[in-house]
């Protein structure tokens, strides 16, 4: 067809020739990014299907993956790119917070076991923190974009998080002084 | 003459359909606001790849044969 197009000259040649170029670059970056992705798959899987505090140990691993992406995939290597990932990470994350305090049920039991919840929750989000840290350190000035592209939501529920977190000591403080007697002057 | 009209409103026609593939983004629910997991970027790259390599197939085997089917529903 391109021949076709060629020899008579159209005014068509052009626009295939470039189509036919855009549709190779695209299966070429499309092919590149694909086959690197693939073996993180399994890393969101396990953060999808293991209990929130044993998930902590997850994200070393996951995160050496994804600078190795990085450093690897030509196509991958670009803040627009590694941003949408790293976005939908912390969606992971946080969603899996948000099951693993299960909010209905933390007003129904005792304060204290709810207590103890969120702080186990706040370990496994601090770890995911400190290795985020961790490999941003590592990648150094190839990753120069704003941590708010990534963090915008993170750093919202963070806030929420604390906040119940501040809710519930109060109430646990509370609770406490109920059990204070003030036995009067004379003691 | 009348086989590179055709040809040319098959390319046309063409390019318009693929345009379509290439111009999908991975980023676009998040765009939309919504809050996609990591499997999607995933599945997005493995789509896209399926769909660009049945593409070019298509534009590399379907090159010849539409333009005989062409030639002949012409002349």
């Amino acid at each position: 067809m391109g021949e076709l197009l060629a020899k008579s000259d159209s005014s068509y040649y052009p626009s295939f020739l470039q189509i036919h170029n855009d549709v190779r670059y695209a299966l070429d970056e499309a092919q590149d990014i694909d086959t690197h992705l693939r073996p993180l798959a399994s890393h969101f899987e396990s953060l999808e299907t293991t209990d929130f505090i044993e998930a902590k140990h997850l994200f070393k691993p996951m995160f050496h993956i994804i600078g190795l992406v990085y450093d690897h995939c030509q196509h991958y290597a670009t803040a627009s790119r590694i941003v949408v990932l790293l976005q939908e990470i912390c969606n992971l994350v946080m969603k899996q917070a948000s099951e693993h305090l299960d909010p209905m049920e933390l007003f129904k039991g005792e304060v204290d076991e709810a207590l103890m919840k969120i702080d186990e929750t706040f370990e496994t989000l601090d770890e995911f923190n400190n290795e985020y840290q961790e490999i941003r350190n590592r990648m150094g000035d190839k990753w120069d974009f704003a941590p708010e592209l990534v963090f915008a939501k993170w750093n919202e529920f963070m806030n929420r998080m604390q906040k119940i977190k501040e809710l519930f000591s109060t109430a646990n403080t509370f609770l406490k002084l109920e059990k204070v007697e003030i036995g009067g002057v004379k003691g | 003459m009348k086989l590179v009209h055709a040809v040319e409103s098959v390319v046309i026609e063409w390019s318009h359909q693929i345009r379509e593939v290439l111009k999908k983004d991975s980023a676009q629910q998040l765009l939309d606001g919504l809050d996609p997991l990591p499997s999607v970027e995933i599945e997005f790259w493995k789509s896209k790849r399926a769909h660009l390599e049945s593409i070019s197939e298509q534009v590399k085997s379907q090159d010849q044969k539409h333009l005989k089917s062409l030639s002949s529903s012409i002349s």
